[in-house]
């Protein structure tokens, strides 16, 4: 009987599934709550029972209410008890509960790693399928680090369907324990060409993610990605690649040309609007990072702003978005192509669809003009009057304040207007920008001079309406417009007209409703208004108004001491005890006015946000001395440079001496130097050049100097934004037959020259200058400010950790942690153990050993390298990518004859490891199998190459020469010049894309012990050769080497240059300026260099096959030249190398001591080579279609010959 | 030159207008109204929070991975949201660890911008501020009574998150064969189960939904091994609400949608 109840009442439990529980909620709409808290009680129950079923049943309920917002991190052990469940039912039920609700600081998520680790290598694919995509919600540091092995061998698993999971949870493992990378990274490359399309799809998404957060590391992928881009025909893949690409491009320029064909005949061919958009993107990508180098890209720009245009006009909306957002990144660099479709634009602005309009909002930028903007404004205005929702209106509002303020008030011809604009915006309410609003307001009327009578009126205004101070109730922030309209009312009170009734705006009751600032800012420009008063009385010798006013002020005053705000009580209660001293002074006739408006004299001027960072501290003034020993340790560092630039205006910052013990203020200063130095949040500041050329060394004053830029613009006088519109085609039209007068204005002004503002002129490039002169005052900057700092990279990056070199060959260290038993891990690796037996035996298979070792080391060295070439080759070549398989001349002599020496080497280790168990070989007899061995593989590599070398010809012996006489290390790098800190070395290369370019790689090294910075390099231009220097600055202008040098660094830096005619060679001459700076200071220093371009380095390394270089001689257009070098002792073999590497060429073919060698320059050039070589001497026989590159190329190379 | 363009007899196709006003009928668009409702226990799916016995307070934010709004996360893909037409939730997969009640702000936010768009406007939506800064973007489709929403970054790419979203829907049509509403509330799990099969960790796993639908069979084959009992109930056919009805079919991206959604429109 008590059985049979027990057992209903589990079957009743058992029987609540997870459907029944829905139901049951769905039944209890009126108390929901209670019946789930209901059912919470009964799946604690269920959970306490020993049957799993019961259990797994209970959990996935529990999944649901988690859904519902209900926090079951409680079950969390509960959950575990399920995941571990045998039936694969269950286990799901519990990695899905677990995957819901648990993450990093889950506290039983450590008793997974062992069930999970059975799971992976469960024999059932879906058990193991089902572990990885739980893991991957919830996986930890310590899941990663513990788990990636086991991973890692999925990721080979038979099963393609345990393979893609394996591969896409490799990237979380990645992330949460980035030093998993590199020795898996090997594997998942495999991956990308992997049978099947899924596995496949799964790496090139995980390498295109880890790609696109440090692209650099994965440039060498690149041209594996090409291969799958022009070979795949998934989709979803090739818009993963495509996208990648847009990731790499702004590194490799090169491969961005490469890029460009292939994807325009993508956009061309394809009909995927997916694909056809992000192929789109990433050619805007490619133009982008390319900034002139291609002559035809104006061609593709073309063809993506009209597959743009046809996606915007589609009626589908989503093609619509995407087209608009496109845009605006085309808008960035290519604004012209844009402002084409304008009309375009503007329609979407009247879409009906929020997104659109938004995204139209971001062209919008870009599309105003001088003479548009009003129009354009206008139009957004009736677009704030119709919006509706608050978002889309804050969003015209910022907008409008964006495209009008953009570029320092570049398009603004009328700033009258703007002001108008600026009032007409603080009508509408419920607005979240006020603050913006205000703070355009205040920059206009500091900026802009002229303006301020007009925008001083306005202002007036908008303190006199109430409707401003109401909204101050409610939640928007318009009211903030206010601090701006009381702060230029105070400020330029002489402007205003009426300033008795300002005043008494300003003193209303209400005022007191507004926030604490706004009244703050009130009190204090109530008493620079009450001093502009009390001046205009007393000059009119009014006492008696001036009295009133004084008594007004007494009056009203007293309503701000009662401020709940700080600040607002503070000011006033100051003022009032102020004000009533001016009072008795006055009962007494004593004139004040002068006095009381000496508080507020002087003008202010407006100041750069970034000025107070870039003052260069001054030399002689340390920082980091104590002015005063401190007293205890709470006082804090950072507050030093505060007292001491705490005045408003740094310049009377006066120095202070530092103080006593010099040893321990030495070692403290070295001490904090170090601190910084470390501390990548520091920025590092130095004395500017200049400072030095200053006379005294105890400067007591932080110089600031104005950089005052201002801008003639003129306006006439009228009010209301409307009608300006309607004025500005007459006005335009009056100022052009106004011009001549305007001109002599001009001068007069400049005449009586502002005190602080010189004016410059700028043309305005549709001409349109006004008639009421207007100056924009730029942002003061102190001299000698510190170049901007580059946001450095958030170090809270997560991705920051992968930034990992990939090509960099795996040390042995490098592996994933492998489970072992706790007794073998007291024992060293395997590996180890296997030497020590060895070495018990004998000696010789360790030394062995160690030379195998050291191939392998040389093998990976050699891998890298080859790497490195591969991808410039594969860069270097024109688009179809055909591999350079079987002939690769051109480095080949210098570079493959070595590979292939070590490749043969290769693989006797292998072989010399197997006879290792036999009897070691002579040292002899192995060399010469080393040697046959490295003949086969040889002519294994090369088989369509001529018939091979006869046996007994000076071939083999030359190879054996070669072996003995291993070729001198090679650099193309040449030195430029050097002094004591600098050493500069450079290296010319040219490229058969551009014809007229050539690109010089400068490597730069710090011999000194100074830090090197501010590199500049510039040269005088020839008529042949320019440097190409950045869009915009002239050809006086340096062009700035991207890095600094820290001692004993070198890095190389590549400049480009323009080349008219290319068969000459020429010097250019140049200078290269630094700032050195060390512990005693820094200087200013320079190396002058002279930059030769000799004719060879026009010359490009191509491939010639030897029945086309037949046809090249017989075709006889070829001119001749030839020269003899005599006295040479090198070997033959290693005298072409030298000319290959040297000169650029390459061996077309080569018969005993006789070689046909060509190359080709720049500009198409071919270049063809006899080489003969006699006892003791070389001739060299040329052709070549310019008979003065070829003489000059010759010269060139009886130098070189002459060395050897 | 470069390849013949296998996918490329999939033409875009022309928009059609909506068919049947009941199916695809725009959504209440009282935002306020709709979000009281969800929250005030009348009848919504909202909890009071004083009655409901929990671990720890709401008001003790959770330790540990609570990432703060803007901040990159580790999945491409942020999240997955089901709800419908009135904001209760049908389904919710987060990438990104976020607490319950973060969770439940953010369906609502979420569900708040998404309702009061109209029917005939774009699916993309940024703003969401919940779940991270400007890199993402909401991304969903609306289909019948529900929406589906996914949150991503800036790595996928929007069209083919919109074919993914379509992918799923028709991969829980041929599922559950014609998939509604219901299908969803009382068998969430399920769901779980097949998007686990298409995402994974926020990234996309699988597109081909015949492999999707083969690896769902072998999974259920398995568990009826299991257990003898079958799961699936079919009372509530008669009621349905097709979430597939009625919907026009549009694909950017992969031609296995394609031909799958011409089957689909010729068994509709």
């Amino acid at each position: 009987m008590a059985l049979k109840m027990v057992k209903g009442s589990i079957d009743r439990m058992f029987d609540k599934n997870l459907q029944d529980l829905v139901r049951g909620i769905r039944n209890h709409k009126e108390d929901e709550a209670k019946y789930i808290s209901q059912c919470i009680d009964e799946i604690k129950q269920e959970l306490k029972q020993d049957n799993i079923a019961v259990k797994a049943n209970a959990v996935c309920k529990l999944t649901y209410l988690q859904m519902l917002g209900y926090d079951i991190s409680w079950a969390a052990f509960n959950i575990i008890e399920v995941m571990s469940a045998s039936k694969f039912t269950f286990k799901r039920i519990g990695y899905l509960a677990a995957s819901q609700c648990f993450h990093e600081g889950t506290d039983v998520i450590m008793l997974t790693t062992n069930q999970i680790r059975k799971d992976l290598s469960s024999p059932s694919q879906y058990d193991t399928g089902v572990a990885l995509t739980g893991l991957s919600c919830f996986v930890t540091p310590d899941l990663a680090r513990d788990l990636a092995n086991d991973i890692m061998t999925l990721m080979s698993h038979t099963k393609p369907y345990i393979r893609k999971k394996a591969v896409l949870i490799m990237y979380k493992v990645f992330l949460k324990y980035p030093e998993s990378l590199r020795p898996a990274f090997p594997r998942l490359k495999e991956k990308l060409e992997d049978p099947d399309p899924g596995v496949q799809s799964a790496a090139v998404n995980v390498i295109c993610e880890l790609a696109r957060r440090n692209p650099k590391n994965y440039l060498s992928l690149a041209p594996l990605f090409f291969k799958l881009m022009t070979s795949s025909t998934n989709n979803w893949v090739l818009i993963k690649i495509i996208k990648l690409f847009g990731a790499l491009t702004p590194l490799e320029p090169r491969l961005g040309k490469k890029l460009i064909e292939p994807l325009t005949n993508l956009i061309h061919s394809t009909s995927a609007m997916s694909l056809l958009y992000e192929c789109v993107n990433t050619v805007i990508a490619v133009l982008i990072s390319l900034s002139s180098g291609m002559p035809n890209h104006s061609a593709s720009i073309q063809l993506c702003v009209q597959k743009l245009r046809i996606l915007i006009e589609d009626s589908d909306q989503n093609l619509k978005y995407l087209g608009l957002l496109a845009m605006s990144k085309i808008l960035r660099t290519h604004p012209k192509s844009v402002q084409a479709h304008k009309d375009l634009v503007l329609q979407c602005l009247d879409d009906k669809d929020e997104s659109i309009r938004l995204r139209a909002l971001d062209l919008l930028y870009g599309m105003v003009s001088k003479k548009n903007l009003m129009e354009i404004v206008k139009k957004l205005m009736t677009h704030v009057d119709k919006a509706e929702g608050t978002t889309y209106r804050d969003e015209l509002l910022t907008k409008i304040i964006d495209i009008c303020s953009q570029s320092n008030y570049q398009h603004i011809t009328n700033f009258e207007w703007y002001i108008s604009i600026l009032v007409e915006l603080t009508r509408l309410e419920g607005t979240r920008h006020g603050h913006l609003i205000a703070a355009q307001m205040l920059d206009v009327a500091i900026r802009v001079k002229a303006i301020r009578r007009f925008a001083v009126s306005q202002m007036s205004t908008l303190l006199d309406s109430a409707h401003l101070v109401a909204s101050s109730t409610q939640r928007s922030s318009i009211c903030e417009v206010l601090y701006a309209a009381a702060w230029i009312c105070g400020e330029f009170s002489e402007h205003l007209q009426e300033p008795q009734q300002t005043l008494e705006a300003m003193l209303r009751p209400k005022v007191t409703t507004l926030p604490g600032h706004i009244q703050a800012v009130y009190v204090q420009n109530v008493v620079k208004l009450y001093a502009a008063i009390l001046q205009q009385k007393e000059q009119a010798a009014d006492a008696q108004a001036a009295q009133e006013v004084t008594q007004l002020l007494v009056e009203r005053l007293p309503q701000f001491v009662q401020s709940a705000d700080l600040e607002a009580q503070e000011r006033a209660s100051c003022i009032l005890q102020l004000v009533k001293h001016v009072q008795k002074l006055q009962a007494r006739d004593v004139p004040v006015a002068e006095e009381v408006s000496a508080l507020f004299a002087g003008e202010l001027n407006p100041v750069a946000p970034k000025a107070q960072k870039k003052v260069p501290v001054p030399e002689g003034l340390d920082l980091d001395a104590w002015i005063n020993e401190p007293l205890s340790d709470s006082e804090s560092e950072d507050e030093k440079p505060k007292a001491i630039f705490h005045d408003e205006e740094p310049r009377h910052a006066k120095q202070r001496p530092p103080e006593a013990d010099e040893q321990e203020l030495a070692r403290r200063r070295e001490a904090r130097k170090q601190e910084q130095a470390n501390n990548p949040f520091y920025i590092k500041s130095s004395p500017s050049p200049q400072k030095r050329y200053q006379d005294a060394p105890g400067v007591d004053h932080i110089p600031v100097v104005q950089i005052d830029l201002s801008v003639p613009l003129k306006v006439p006088g009228m009010p209301m934004s409307d009608q300006y519109v309607k004025l500005e085609e007459e006005r335009r039209h009056r100022q052009r037959l106004e011009k001549d007068k305007r001109k002599r204005k001009k001068r007069e002004r400049e005449r009586r020259g502002a005190r602080r503002h010189t004016s410059l002129h700028t043309e305005s490039d549709e001409d349109i200058t006004p008639a009421q002169r207007v100056d924009i005052v730029t942002e003061e900057m102190p001299e000698n400010a510190l170049p901007s700092d580059e946001d450095d990279k958030d170090p809270n990056d997560p991705y920051r950790a992968l930034d990992i070199d990939l090509d960099k060959p795996l040390a042995d260290s490098e592996k994933l942690p492998v489970q072992k038993h706790r007794d073998t891990e007291t024992s060293k690796s395997p590996e180890r153990q296997d030497v020590t037996v060895v070495e018990k035996k004998s000696k010789k298979p360790k030394r062995k050993e160690k030379k195998q070792k050291e191939k392998e080391r040389e093998k990976k060295k050699k891998k890298e390298a080859e790497k490195g070439v591969d991808l410039d080759f594969w860069l270097s070549t024109t688009p179809p990518a055909a591999t350079p398989a079987p002939e690769e001349p051109g480095v080949n002599a210098a570079v493959t004859a070595p590979k292939e020496e070590r490749r043969g080497e290769e693989q006797d280790a292998g072989e010399d490891a197997e006879q290792d168990l036999e009897k070691k070989p002579s040292e002899q007899k192995k060399k010469k199998h080393k040697k046959d061995k490295g003949e086969r593989s040889k002519d294994k590599k090369r088989p369509k190459k001529r018939a091979p070398p006869r046996e007994g010809d000076a071939e083999p012996v030359q190879n054996g020469a070669l072996r003995e006489e291993p070729l001198p290390p090679m650099s193309s790098y040449s030195l430029l010049a050097e002094n004591s800190y600098i050493k500069m070395t450079y290296d010319v290369q040219g490229s058969l894309q551009k014809d007229s370019q050539v690109t010089v790689s400068m490597v730069l090294e710090n011999q000194s012990s100074s830090f090197l910075k501010n590199m500049e390099l510039n040269v005088l231009d020839s008529l042949n050769a320019r440097l190409a220097r950045p869009e915009g600055s002239s050809v006086h202008d340096g062009v700035p080497v991207p890095f600094q040098l820290p001692p004993g660094i070198s890095n190389e830096a590549q400049f480009v240059f323009t080349i008219q005619s290319i068969v000459t060679a020429q010097k250019l001459k140049g200078t290269l300026s630094f700032i050195a700076k060390n512990d005693e200071g820094s200087t200013h220093e320079k190396l002058d260099f002279k930059l030769h371009f000799t004719c060879t380095s026009y010359l490009v390394t191509t491939p010639c096959y030897s029945d086309a270089f037949a046809k090249l001689l017989e075709s006889g257009d070829l001119s001749m030249s030839s020269v003899k070098v005599d006295g040479i002792s090198m070997s033959f073999q290693n005298l072409l190398a030298k000319i290959c590497f040297h000169h650029h060429f390459s061996v077309v073919e080569r018969v005993d001591s006789c070689a046909s060698m060509y190359s080709r320059s720049i500009q198409g050039h071919h270049v063809c080579l006899l080489v003969k070589k006699g006892e003791k001497s070389v001739s060299v026989d040329g052709k070549c279609s310019d008979s003065t590159l070829l003489s000059n190329v010759l010269e060139e190379m009886k130098e070189t010959l002459a060395k050897c | 030159m470069l390849r013949a363009p296998a996918w490329s007899c999939f033409r875009f196709p022309p928009r059609r207008p909506r068919p049947g006003p009941a199916l695809s009928k725009p959504c209440p668009a009282a935002p306020g109204g709709a979000r009281a409702r969800a929250c005030a226990g009348g009848g919504g799916w909202g909890r009071i929070a004083s009655e409901i016995p929990r671990r720890g307070s709401c008001a003790r934010p959770r330790p540990g991975p609570q990432l703060p709004p803007g901040r990159p996360g580790s999945a491409m893909i942020k999240a997955i949201l089901i709800f419908n037409n009135h904001g209760k939730p049908r389904l919710s997969k987060f990438y990104q660890p976020y607490s319950e009640d973060t969770q439940q702000q953010i369906i609502r936010e979420t569900f708040h911008l998404v309702s009061k768009r109209d029917e005939n406007v774009c699916n993309f939506l940024e703003g969401g501020l919940l779940i991270g800064g400007s890199d993402n973007k909401l991304i969903y489709r609306h289909y019948a009574t529900l929406y589906f929403v996914f949150c991503v970054d800036s790595s996928e790419s929007e069209l083919g998150i919109l074919d993914l979203i379509q992918v799923f829907v028709e991969t829980l049509d041929k599922c559950f064969e014609n998939v509604c509403e219901l299908d969803l509330i009382f068998h969430v799990d399920k769901v779980h189960n097949i998007l686990a099969e298409m995402v994974m960790g926020g990234m996309v796993l699988e597109t081909n939904m015949n492999e999707i639908v083969t690896q769902i069979d072998a999974q259920n084959k398995l568990e009826k091994s299991e257990s003898g009992r079958s799961e699936i109930r079919n009372q509530f056919r008669s009621t349905k609400v097709k979430v597939l009805a009625g919907q026009e079919l549009q694909s950017y991206n992969c031609k296995e949608l394609n031909s799958a959604s011409g089957e689909l429109r010729r068994g509709l």
